[in-house]
């Protein structure tokens, strides 16, 4: 059940038209085949994606640390949400710190307080604060034009079997900006089922998947042990792949396998995409030569090869 | 101050010395904590808490007790993983992340943590180089892509940044703590 702030923000998401895409750097460097499949599937949607090279880096993980302040965060934000301004007030991130500094920002801009203090800032660069935005996360975007997809998909999920991640800022943050209800997301779920796949469910579903923004730089040993715990559960429920909203979690999670192997001898290959990987699939990208999914750390490519076409499917079933 | 102390069941009710708490809720942006009814919500679901020392209702009742010192020193503060299990599950929505913030941003405020923070380093110093966090890319797969081959802000980005993070004292700020973390 959607609360009535939820469902003003679901209304609010647009179903075609132009959007700019705020440019996670997290995705620009770890996770490039996310960028081009957002690209490629938003084509295909029908949106038009804007974006400029005068957008500066959210600074989540400075939040987080300390080394930016509310002030601080606010200011660069304010920069970049008034240069955005001027193109269109629907901002999509593919990105889960993106999400939500731009969320926290915008909150911020609202406080009498602070806002007194930047505006005089900004107007020295010539920018005018604003802010009246829609901050949109990908996967609130697909799920949005979800009969879309379902009317142009080519590939079927073949009753895969998927585990998700939403990932802590996406959820918790700001739960009242988000279109699921975050104790018991089902969005992600809804895309998978009713494209053809089976999503399972594991105990630690809402557990962060152990990078707590800087746990893995600063507790490496704690962040492996929950991280391990997480995939613990996972695994039990014996999905084929993981479908995560956040380049950071999905990093985690990749990496991660590598080292319970070798700290807690158990042994794990679940491939991870992105949101707008699988989404880009199943509008008939070819993974390999068109989406390069072999880059990620853990090749999705075998598992991917027993998704058939949507055809086939269907006439297999009345056979 | 007006605070309404009377909100909260606690034992120490009668002896409060709430200086620490005073403290921390005129300097920083945080709702009163002081409602925490010691449930352990918080605690029941929370990651950190089931594999460390980390009790974030114990860390709210040493605050109440005044216990500054103790907190500042303390390692536990540097377990929270900043995952916001605590704050939904919790009857008074309690912004406990934000705690958790406020006490490591005064334990860096007294010189502790840095020996924890120097394996972040590498995050504000390519923010201030490169105005990105992550700014390393891999060319010849984003050009396989049909993507752009580099992302590199415009120097008049690059400029303007520069003079908002010099008069927000964020940069100072940043070079400070890399001093501090070299050390």
């Amino acid at each position: 059940m959607l609360i009535p702030n939820q469902m003003k923000k679901l209304d609010n998401i647009p179903e075609s038209g132009e959007i700019f895409l705020f440019r996670s750097c997290t995705i620009n460097s770890l996770y490039p085949s996310v960028e081009a499949s957002t690209r490629k599937s938003l084509e295909v949607l029908n949106f038009q994606t804007l974006e400029s090279n005068d957008q500066t880096c959210c600074t989540d993980p400075l939040y987080y640390s300390n080394l930016a302040n509310d002030i601080q965060m606010t200011t660069v934000m304010a920069r970049n949400l008034s240069i955005i301004g001027t193109y269109t007030k629907n901002i999509v991130t593919e990105c889960n710190g993106c999400f939500s500094t731009l969320l926290t920002a915008l909150e911020n801009l609202r406080k009498p307080k602070i806002r007194e203090e930047i505006e005089p800032i900004l107007s020295e660069l010539g920018y005018q604060l604003a802010n009246d935005f829609n901050i949109i996360h990908i996967a609130e975007l697909y799920y949005k034009v979800l009969p879309k997809i379902l009317n142009l998909r080519k590939i079927d999920l073949s009753g895969m079997k998927i585990a998700t991640h939403y990932g802590c800022n996406f959820l918790r943050a700001h739960p009242e900006n988000i279109i699921t209800d975050a104790q018991m997301p089902t969005l992600l779920e809804t895309i998978i089922q009713k494209c053809g796949g089976k999503p399972v469910s594991y105990t630690e579903q809402d557990c962060c998947c152990g990078a707590g923004i800087i746990q893995r730089n600063i507790n490496p040993d704690l962040s492996l042990e929950i991280s391990y715990q997480k995939m613990k559960s996972l695994s039990r429920a014996s999905p084929e792949m993981i479908i995560a909203i956040c380049p950071f979690c999905m990093s985690t999670l990749e990496n991660c396998q590598y080292n319970i192997a070798i700290e807690k001898n158990l042994e794990l290959s679940i491939p991870v995409l992105h949101i707008s990987e699988l989404i880009a699939i199943i509008l008939g990208f070819d993974p390999q030569s068109e989406l390069i999914l072999d880059s990620h750390e853990i090749n999705p490519l075998p598992i991917l090869e027993k998704l058939r076409p949507v055809g086939d499917v269907k006439s297999s079933k009345k056979g | 101050m007006s605070l309404n102390k009377n909100s909260g069941v606690r034992s120490n009710f009668n002896r409060p010395n709430w200086k620490f708490y005073n403290d921390i809720l005129e300097k920083e942006d945080i709702r009163p904590f002081i409602d925490c009814m010691t449930c352990g919500k918080c605690v029941g679901d929370c990651i950190a808490a089931r594999n460390s020392e980390f009790n974030s209702r114990k860390i709210i009742q040493k605050i109440l007790d005044n216990n500054r010192e103790d907190l500042i020193n303390s390692e536990e503060i540097w377990r929270c993983f900043l995952c916001d299990l605590c704050t939904i599950k919790c009857p008074k929505k309690i912004e406990i992340k934000k705690l958790m913030l406020i006490l490591r941003k005064l334990a860096m405020q007294s010189g502790k943590g840095f020996n924890l923070l120097k394996y972040i380093s590498d995050f504000p110093k390519s923010f201030l180089e490169n105005g990105l966090i992550l700014g390393r890319v891999d060319k010849s797969l984003r050009e396989k892509l049909g993507l752009t081959k580099e992302i590199n802000l415009s120097e008049k980005t690059k400029e303007e940044l520069n003079f908002l993070l010099e008069k927000t004292g964020q940069k100072k700020a940043i070079e400070t703590f890399l001093e501090q973390c070299s050390d």
